[in-house]
């Protein structure tokens, strides 16, 4: 009838293969995680204008980032300063964020932020594809099975911030869209 | 936190590939419930949950609740038809292929981070019982540090509940584990007025609504290994006196227990991404009622048992070639102990069966992204039992995205569910006598066009139509030549649906969704409209902050009439509830309130076969508090 033996033979190889396979290196990683982590990797690696105890991240927009934000930064110190994460700031609090995470899924409200926070001193992280293109300034874009790292250098300049070669080095450097400036 | 940015460039990132990532790239119609939700609106089962979503419904008969899915709901079916799983481990068990929604259901809702509920036949790529659907609930992931949790509610009927959970992450190293009780006193006066005779005490049911429940959960992980498991019993009382037992005996129960371990480990390679898992399952099951004897003044007590070992293997492969992915995989399954028995105290069983069974099967799934708004995915599944032979399950899906806001899905499938131990082996001779036919699978032949769009950027629109085909059906039938029940493949019903909702989330924190429900469901055969299968369905759920950290939800319900097993009419139904909810404040203290049914409405549901209601009275308001702390201690990082 069906082939059982055999098929029960190749589970057990793939299994067994599977297993014994070292487990110290290609340790796989939540996408979130990596995310967040890229986030705080940055807070060490641009400058701001201005010094304070505390370092503001931001959150607006839909999906599991905010909350990712919130659980994996809030409490931790990046150069001495203390990490705090506010989600959905409003108005005044908006410009008052070090960096924003702009997680919206409709184009026209990513175009109005990054419209309404130009010449502020926020550093703008986006991860949805043409982030960068757009006028924000950080992107982390998923590629097959890597989290890349963008950086829109115009933006970042304008806004008064600097960022460390470190980071341009892993970088794919793009710049806006013509519409975009 | 502790990976430089260089080695984040080089990270790789786990795909889930059987999981979701976009809904609206997936080839079926998909709702993702998360945990914020679920503690918004205060659902105390995964039946609450399922209730609030298009398309769905549930009836209870004071012991199990019964899920209904575009106007399928099957008497005498303990939700077959629904495939469910926990970090996609199955959980249907092996001797009923029971999907538990109330409180049977083995863990506690607050463990939960999100739930995907997959409408639609999915057997092309997890086999039998996916034939209306799969409901995966993903549990929470260990935040980083130390966290202690504490969590206790009260509700009506004298119900608590109590949940202690730990976990820790540290490195690459992390844990969660929990312990819940539940207890409920349950209604202490329940009236049946198919019982309202002096010698069944008026009809009235007295303080046999009980239900209680225990609960434990780990899953450790290091890096790509995992291990998880899970123990849970739960027991009920049963005052509806189902199967003529006596009315009013607080000896009527009935006891679930089921448990799994479950290793897995995934490893993204060249070849692609790999997945593979080794478990091992466990059910038992035990009803005990009490009986007159043939002198009136002889009470005697008889049990059903029924239990099922299960260890099985699975691997699955994921890879992406150029812009198309494919996956392939296989399982299996092999159950040493599959056994069902009936006894009356202090004598030897007078039906016993005892049994092993194995299956196996082969899976793959290719999604062709043709052209750049195109998207083609073409898979299936060949399922081989022991007992059944082999089974086929095709599914072809298209999907096109003119632009991020718009996906025209056209999906077409067929699955199938094999049929259980229960239905093919199972006998008392009170109410059912075994099969004379052995039993074939069930097959369900579904079209469905999903159109999603989102309208504005806050508000996005579904519209989905399906058509569903069962044959084959097996169905607690009337035997003529016993004069008892027993299940036959004689089945063919025919269902269209058609959903329509709107979904808004604001930056504001307000959230809301509005949907109708269609579902015409018939019996091909009979032409008549199936039982248990309300025409119409209107759901409202909205929730609205009231301050920086507290929330009020409100949920109202409406479902049609509908013709019970028997053939009465049980009338329609319009529920509210409403929820006040605090995000975690003061150092860690979350709070909420809910009023269910606010306006106690009067409702019912339709009751089974080896029930002589032929509907039942369900709760009328009833409240629930609920208060949450958590204790969390951070490691110190730079």
């Amino acid at each position: 009838m069906w082939p059982l033996p055999k098929l029960a033979g190749w589970f057990c190889a793939l299994l067994a293969a599977s297993l014994l396979a070292p487990l110290l290196n290609a340790q796989v990683h939540d996408e979130r995680a990596i995310k967040v982590a890229y986030v705080f990797n940055l807070t060490k690696y641009v400058e701001w204008p201005h010094t304070s105890t505390q370092l503001v991240v931001g959150f607006v927009g839909d999906g599991p980032m905010g909350e990712a934000l919130e659980k994996m930064l809030t409490g931790k110190t990046s150069d001495s300063r203390l990490i705090r994460v506010v989600l959905s700031p409003q108005d005044k609090a908006l410009e008052q964020c070090d960096v924003l995470y702009v997680a919206y899924s409709s184009p026209e409200k990513i175009h109005a932020t990054l419209q309404r926070l130009r010449g502020k001193s926020v550093l703008t992280v986006g991860d949805t594809g043409s982030f960068p293109q757009d006028g924000g300034m950080i992107g982390l874009v998923r590629a097959a099975d890597q989290v890349r790292i963008q950086v829109n250098l115009e933006a970042v300049q304008e806004a008064g911030l600097k960022i460390s070669s470190r980071v341009l080095d892993l970088a794919i450097i793009v710049h806006s869209k013509p519409e975009a400036k | 936190m502790s990976l430089s940015i260089e080695q984040l460039a080089q990270a790789k990132v786990f795909t889930a590939s059987r999981h979701l990532e976009d809904s609206r790239q997936a080839p079926s119609s998909v709702s993702i419930i998360g945990a914020e939700e679920i503690r918004r609106y205060g659902w105390r089962t995964l039946g609450d949950v399922l209730n609030s979503l298009r398309g769905f419904y549930t009836s209870y008969d004071r012991d199990y609740t019964y899920l209904g899915v575009r106007g399928f709901l099957r008497p005498g079916d303990y939700n077959s038809r629904i495939l469910m799983m926990v970090n996609g481990h199955r959980v249907n068990d092996g001797v009923y292929d029971s999907a538990p929604f109330g409180t049977e259901f083995p863990l506690d809702l607050d463990l939960i981070d999100h739930i995907e509920i997959v409408r639609g036949p999915s057997s092309s790529l997890f086999g039998t019982n996916a034939v209306f659907g799969v409901i995966n609930l993903i549990t929470r992931q260990a935040s980083s540090g130390m966290t202690v949790e504490a969590s206790g509610d009260t509700s009506t009927f004298l119900g608590r509940t109590g949940r202690l959970t730990a976990n820790f992450r540290e490195g690459r190293l992390s844990g969660l584990f929990s312990g819940s009780l539940y207890r409920s006193a349950g209604q202490s006066q329940l009236f049946f007025p198919e019982f309202a005779a002096p010698d069944t005490n008026g009809g009235v049911a007295s303080n046999v609504d009980g239900d209680r429940s225990s609960q434990a959960f780990g899953d450790m992980q290091y890096g790509n290994l995992r291990v998880q498991g899970l123990y849970s019993t739960r027991t009920k009382l049963v005052p509806t006196a189902a199967y003529q037992m006596n009315f009013n005996d607080p000896a009527n129960q009935t006891t679930d227990s089921a448990g799994f371990l479950d290793v897995s480990y995934h490893r993204a390679m060249g070849i692609g991404d790999l997945e593979t898992r080794v478990d091992y399952d466990r059910y038992d099951f035990l009803g005990v009622g009490a009986f007159w004897g043939a002198d009136p003044a002889e009470r005697y007590l008889a049990s059903s048992s029924a239990g099922a070992d299960r260890i099985g293997s699975e691997a699955t492969l994921g890879r992406q070639i150029g812009r198309h992915r494919v996956i392939v995989g296989g399982n299996y399954e092999y159950s040493p102990r599959v056994e069902q028995e009936n006894w009356v105290a202090g004598q030897t069983p007078w039906f016993s069966d005892h049994r092993q069974a194995s299956q196996a099967a082969i899976f793959g799934e290719a999604e062709l992204n043709l052209v750049s708004k195109l998207s083609l995915r073409v898979g299936g599944r060949l399922d081989w039992f022991d007992a059944y032979g082999a089974s086929l399950s095709p599914r072809v899906a298209l999907v096109y995205s003119p632009n991020s806001r718009t996906a025209l899905k056209y999906i077409y499938g067929r699955a199938f569910n094999a049929p259980n131990a229960y239905e093919s082996y199972y006998w008392d001779n009170v109410s059912l006598v075994a099969p004379s036919i052995p039993l074939k699978p069930e097959t369900i032949g579904s079209h469905e066009v999903i159109f999603e769009r989102g309208l504005t950027s806050w508000l996005q629109m579904t519209v989905d139509g399906s058509y569903n085909h069962l044959g084959n059906l097996i169905d607690q039938v009337p035997d003529p030549a016993s004069g008892l029940t027993h299940f036959v493949n004689v089945g063919r019903d025919r269902g269209r649906a058609l959903e329509l909702e709107l979904e808004t989330k604001r930056a504001s924190g307000l959230a809301a969704r509005v949907s109708y429900t269609l579902a015409d469901a018939a019996d091909e055969i009979q032409h008549v409209r199936l039982a248990n299968s309300p025409l119409h369905m209107a759901k409202f759920n909205g929730t609205v902050p009231l301050s920086h950290k507290s929330f009020a939800a409100l949920e109202v319900l409406y479902a049609s009439s509908q013709i019970s097993y028997q053939g009465t009419r049980v009338p329609s139904s319009l529920l509210t509830n409403v929820t006040v909810s605090t995000k975690p404040m003061w150092g860690g203290w979350a709070f909420s309130a809910s009023c269910y049914n606010a306006f106690n409405r009067r409702w019912f549901s339709p009751a089974g076969p080896g029930l002589l209601q032929a509907e039942l009275q369900q709760d009328g308001r009833t409240f629930r508090v609920k208060i949450t702390y958590r204790f969390h201690r951070e490691r110190d990082s730079k």
